[in-house]
């Protein structure tokens, strides 16, 4: 067992007003599942993924990763998690503007320090090559299309050989062709290299693409 | 190149207009620190070279009884001055000696007169230790006449061969008076020299004073800085007279040097709070504005510290480099007053006289090395702490917040 969420609740609060966005949430991820959170939006499947990948505390419930509880973990020990255990793809990227394809690539192995200068570059320029992004590595994000965009920010999660990837609506801002392509290429990772995917989507071509699928209505898990 | 630095050089690249409008503030106010400090003390050190070369040396002798309030009292003479001499001769840090008899007096030319300060100089060891007859332009000192400064030959309407009439206290106390021929024209730096001085061969002031004595004897050392210890030697052979050193005789110049300093400083304090809130503005919209990569760079995993580091080497950077320009205007402004210097006569007169310090004529600047290294240790310190409160806010944002963030 990769993950193991136990009654996971989740409030927010603005002013007088409280939104109960996750109730009663338990589920199980295996290592090497390619699993789906569907739902509409406001479903409650970005704030479940905040909360699995570290960037948001439950207000109860328990989660344990990888036999660790992540219950009561200081900022900095919730930041190593991050970055010892998870690779994150955004729907709008999420790159960093100011770094070269390259650069964000090998951000994530310059936070982890556990890699030589060489070992680093022949990690990032391995990883550009599986998502088809050879030959751009000097240029800048905005000098890309949305899809190569996306392109980089997989490799730039998946450069670590983390164990979980969490994706948050990977194609929501791609056009269906380019969407699919972004998809395959995940579960080619996940069927070559056995790559946890987790990932949010309320598109029903996409979902068709994963082995579980777990659906999310009104904060509640509907399956 | 290491992650935060990378960051923080990139995202000040990213706004260029922006940051080079924080430079600039920054670098007026270091250029204008700068080029203001080293005219002070050009100012400084001129008043100083002129008070030490015109009227008192590296220090003086006078009579224990000398009274600062009555300064040209009869009191004031000192009659076995040779003794004195013959002790300064004799030490090796000495390194000129000479003897002065000063009183005050009115200058008449039979329309006007004035007030002046007469002094008796020995004309054979005055320029061991003063330079004023380097200064003559016109004309000689002699072992009979005087000469005055230009300035107040100029207000007086004589040139070198007319006559004046000096009346003068002798030293019994009577009221006399005597006509000096003007045999030469200073013109110097010192506008104490130019403006209100006679000078004359101090056999002439003893014999229209009736006296043997003379007032001061001023000599110079090796290391004027080191004056007071010399005159705590000295004291040990003269204990019956008083010592005057340049920087007691020069307090209260380095006491308006001061208050001068003191008004640069709130200057300075002024231009540096508009540097300290042109940075807070600066790094708080790159905050606001870099909200997703925050979130980002938490989701990747770095930490806090290493967030509010990239904050914090963003500032220093804009400090670093904003005062490594205004270092180098300020400096290059500088080095045109260093070279060239103000001329304060043809710009404005006497100018020199009238802001309290002791100079005339073209002043130039000096170079204070270790004001330029405060400026710009002060600079990167001062932004460095201002992005304090941004890097902070940017670490107090939540994660998953900031990724929600349309941007």
């Amino acid at each position: 067992m990769l993950l193991n969420v136990n009654g996971i609740n989740k409030t927010y609060h603005s002013g007088d007003v409280d939104f109960q966005a996750l109730y009663d949430i338990n589920l199980d991820i295996e290592k090497g599942e390619f699993t789906a959170l569907c739902g509409p939006s406001g479903s409650g499947k970005t704030t479940l993924l905040n909360i699995i990948g570290c960037l948001d505390s439950a207000d109860s419930g328990e989660l344990v990763l990888d036999g660790i509880s992540l219950t009561d973990k200081t900022s900095d020990e919730l930041a190593d998690l991050r970055r010892d255990y998870f690779g994150f793809i955004f729907q709008t990227y999420n790159l960093i503007p100011v770094l070269t394809v390259y650069e964000n690539v090998e951000l994530p192995l310059k936070l982890l320090k556990k890699h030589s200068p060489d070992e680093t570059s022949t990690m990032v320029f391995e990883t550009l090559k599986k998502v088809g992004l050879e030959g751009l590595d000097k240029r800048r994000p905005l000098e890309l299309s949305g899809g190569q965009q996306q392109r980089v920010s997989i490799a730039r999660a998946l450069v670590k050989n983390p164990k979980m990837v969490l994706a948050d609506e990977p194609t929501a801002n791609l056009d269906t062709k380019t969407g699919e392509t972004i998809v395959d290429l995940m579960k080619d990772m996940n069927e070559k290299e056995g790559v946890t995917f987790v990932f949010s989507t309320h598109d029903s071509l996409i979902m068709d693409h994963a082995k579980k699928t777990i659906n999310l209505r009104d904060g509640k898990i509907a399956n | 190149m290491n992650n935060n630095l990378l960051l923080a050089v990139r995202n000040l690249l990213r706004y260029k207009r922006r940051t080079i409008l924080t430079f600039l503030v920054l670098s007026f106010g270091v250029a204008m620190y700068v080029f203001q400090i080293s005219f002070l003390k050009g100012f400084t050190d001129k008043s100083l070279e002129n008070m030490i070369n015109f009227e008192t040396g590296h220090a003086k002798i006078r009579s224990l009884t000398y009274d600062d309030n009555e300064p040209y009292a009869v009191k004031n003479i000192i009659t076995n001055s040779s003794v004195i001499k013959s002790v300064l001769k004799k030490k090796k840090y000495v390194k000129g000696y000479t003897e002065r008899l000063m009183f005050i007096g009115e200058l008449d030319n039979s329309t006007d007169s004035v007030p002046c300060i007469a002094v008796g100089i020995d004309i054979k060891t005055d320029k061991n230790v003063f330079s004023l007859t380097q200064f003559i332009s016109k004309g000689s000192i002699k072992t009979n006449g005087a000469v005055i400064g230009y300035k107040l030959a100029e207000d007086l309407k004589v040139g070198v061969g007319d006559s004046l009439y000096l009346t003068f206290r002798t030293e019994a106390g009577m009221i006399d008076s005597v006509s000096l021929e003007i045999t030469g024209l200073i013109n110097s730096s010192d506008p104490k020299a130019n403006t209100s001085n006679i000078y004359m061969n101090i056999d002439i002031a003893r014999k229209i004073l009736r006296t043997n004595g003379v007032t001061d004897i001023a000599f110079k050392v090796a290391d004027y800085m080191e004056i007071d210890s010399y005159i705590m030697a000295l004291k040990k052979s003269l204990a019956g007279y008083s010592f005057w050193s340049w920087k007691k005789l020069g307090d209260h110049m380095l006491a308006l040097s001061k208050s001068k300093s003191m008004g640069n400083y709130f200057f300075v304090i002024f231009l540096t709070i508009i540097a300290v809130v042109g940075v807070i503005n600066t790094m708080l919209m790159s905050v606001f504005e870099k909200k997703k990569e925050i979130g980002t760079l938490k989701a990747l995993g770095m930490r806090d510290k290493d967030i509010k580091r990239i904050f914090l080497i963003e500032g220093s950077l804009i400090g670093g480099l904003g005062s490594l320009i205004g270092i180098i205007a300020g400096s290059l402004i500088t080095w045109y007053f260093v070279e060239n210097g103000l001329d304060l006569v043809s710009m404005m007169g006497d100018i020199g006289k009238n802001v309290g310090f002791r100079v005339m004529g073209v002043v130039k600047a000096r170079w204070s090395p270790s004001s330029i290294v405060m400026a710009f240790v002060m600079s990167i310190l001062v932004t460095t702490l201002a992005s304090f409160y941004p890097a902070k806010k940017a670490v107090k944002l939540d994660a998953s917040e900031c990724l929600r963030t349309i941007q």
